[in-house]
């Protein structure tokens, strides 16, 4: 039998509804439990609609481009397996990797003609086993990471926010320079920072002459825009 | 301690840190099902010594990101919006963006009770916009997907680094001071990485711990106080 039919079976969608249905109950325990126990700590509903508002707008374009990475994996590995590893725990390069490393270590080359069914349940195999350290970690370990910011704030309230906006820094600073790096006029992803970057700052300004809350709704998205235009025109 | 820190540390965290784990743990067991069916409906098992050979390449060439990821991307996110980034993966390019725009949206602190709410929020939305397109990108088929003009995909590839630009300026314009700090401190640290003394992981490490160690020395300069 084909690999890809197997793939593509009607088992395999059941198979990747599991993990999926777990993610779903984690996200709807803990969203309804912000959205309850946020409106009691002060957070009123205008501001939860800016939230959803801005997040949702910004988050398609990146989505997108997943998208466009996941029609590689769905050749390869099937639309299940795609779809499930892409919306769960993975990226893009990572499972494309971990497929072809899975392969090879049964003796087959990661092309559509030469894989096997063997070759492909090796492939999610390593996709799997590869990948459930994070969670492992981020699940047994996040509040003790967390008690370690709180050791840093040295129970002064008014440290936190101070510590997040210096990691919020710090982790933005990383991953913008590293795409900001090598530096010549050849990496476009410069102009796409820099313009996004000058985007934020136009908006700031204006936004502080006539509070528009559509501003600080869709600042984000504009902001990408901006950027992207600037990689195309420069 | 005011109504809303009781409520956040008595109530909420205990909550987050009790369902979020459970679920995160369970959703290991549950990311196996795919080789469960491919074993028992299928019949489909490779040799043990080829799933052991790929998932060691793997996990040994992974093994440092599942402590440096969630270590540096946990004081951004909070509590309940890290567990569900790591599930869902997609962290830099989505989840941690995603956070910090829903944060800024509705003009809250980060690192306050609010910022956290507003944190897994965020998250939250993140994963029900990106798994909406990509199952609409499943139902119309992989050849649909691969009409999209060739320019267009190309130009994708810069909207991550935008939106990279943007979070940073806004932070900056947030906190200009400890930017003074933490910009000088992760271009130095990305330089060393680049000449292979630590890989670029490491350098994220660095550059969050490291802000965050002397801010809070700063901080007790006087010297951010206002």
């Amino acid at each position: 039998m084909d690999y890809l039919k197997i793939a593509n079976s009607g088992w395999m969608w059941f198979a990747v509804a599991i993990p999926m249905a777990v993610l779903a109950a984690q996200v709807y325990l803990l969203l309804t439990r912000s959205l309850k126990d946020g409106r009691r700590m002060g957070v009123s509903n205008d501001q939860i609609k800016s939230a959803v508002v801005a997040s949702a707008s910004a988050a398609i374009g990146p989505s997108v481009s997943i998208l466009t990475g996941m029609v590689s994996l769905m050749v390869m590995m099937g639309a299940p397996i795609a779809w499930m590893r892409l919306s769960y725990i993975g990226a893009v390069m990572f499972e494309m990797t971990s497929a072809d490393v899975g392969a090879q270590a049964v003796g087959v080359a990661f092309e559509q003609s030469s894989m096997t069914a063997e070759a492909f349940a090796n492939g999610v195999w390593a996709m799997i086993l590869g990948s459930v350290g994070w969670i492992i970690v981020s699940g047994l370990f996040t509040h003790k990471i967390d008690g370690l910011r709180t050791k840093l704030a040295g129970g002064n309230q008014k440290a936190l926010p101070i510590i997040t906006s210096a990691a919020t820094l710090g982790c933005y600073c990383s991953l913008t320079f590293n795409k900001m790096y090598p530096v010549s006029i050849d990496n476009k992803n410069i102009y796409a920072t820099i313009g996004g970057a000058l985007a934020i700052l136009v908006m700031t300004m204006i936004n502080k002459k006539c509070k528009a809350k559509w501003i600080n709704n869709w600042s984000a998205t504009i902001a990408m825009i901006v950027g992207v235009a600037f990689a195309i025109i420069f | 301690m005011n109504e809303t820190q009781q409520i956040y540390e008595k109530e909420y965290i205990p909550y987050s840190i009790k369902w979020g784990r459970l679920t995160s743990l369970i959703g290991v067991a549950a990311s196996f099902f795919p080789v469960i069916i491919l074993s028992f409906v299928f019949k489909i098992v490779p040799a043990i010594d080829a799933i052991v050979a790929a998932a060691t390449i793997r996990i040994s060439a992974c093994l440092v990101y599942y402590f440096i990821e969630p270590i540096s991307f946990q004081p951004v996110l909070g509590i309940p919006a890290t567990y569900m980034a790591f599930l869902s993966g997609n962290l830099s390019n989505l989840r941690v963006p995603c956070s910090s725009v829903a944060q800024k949206a509705a003009g809250v602190e980060e690192g306050t009770p609010q910022g956290a709410v507003l944190s897994t929020i965020g998250v939250a939305v993140s994963i029900v916009v990106n798994l909406a397109i990509l199952t609409l990108g499943v139902l119309l088929g992989a050849q649909i997907i691969e009409m999209i003009p060739k320019d267009i995909v190309a130009a994708l590839v810069y909207l991550v680094p935008a939106l990279y630009g943007a979070m940073l300026m806004q932070m900056v314009l947030y906190a200009p001071k400890i930017a003074a700090i933490s910009v000088p401190l992760s271009l130095i640290t990305l330089a060393i990485s680049k000449t292979g003394i630590f890989d670029s992981s490491m350098a994220i490490l660095i550059s969050v711990f490291g802000s965050i160690i002397i801010g809070r020395m700063l901080m007790n300069t006087g010297w951010l106080n206002d």
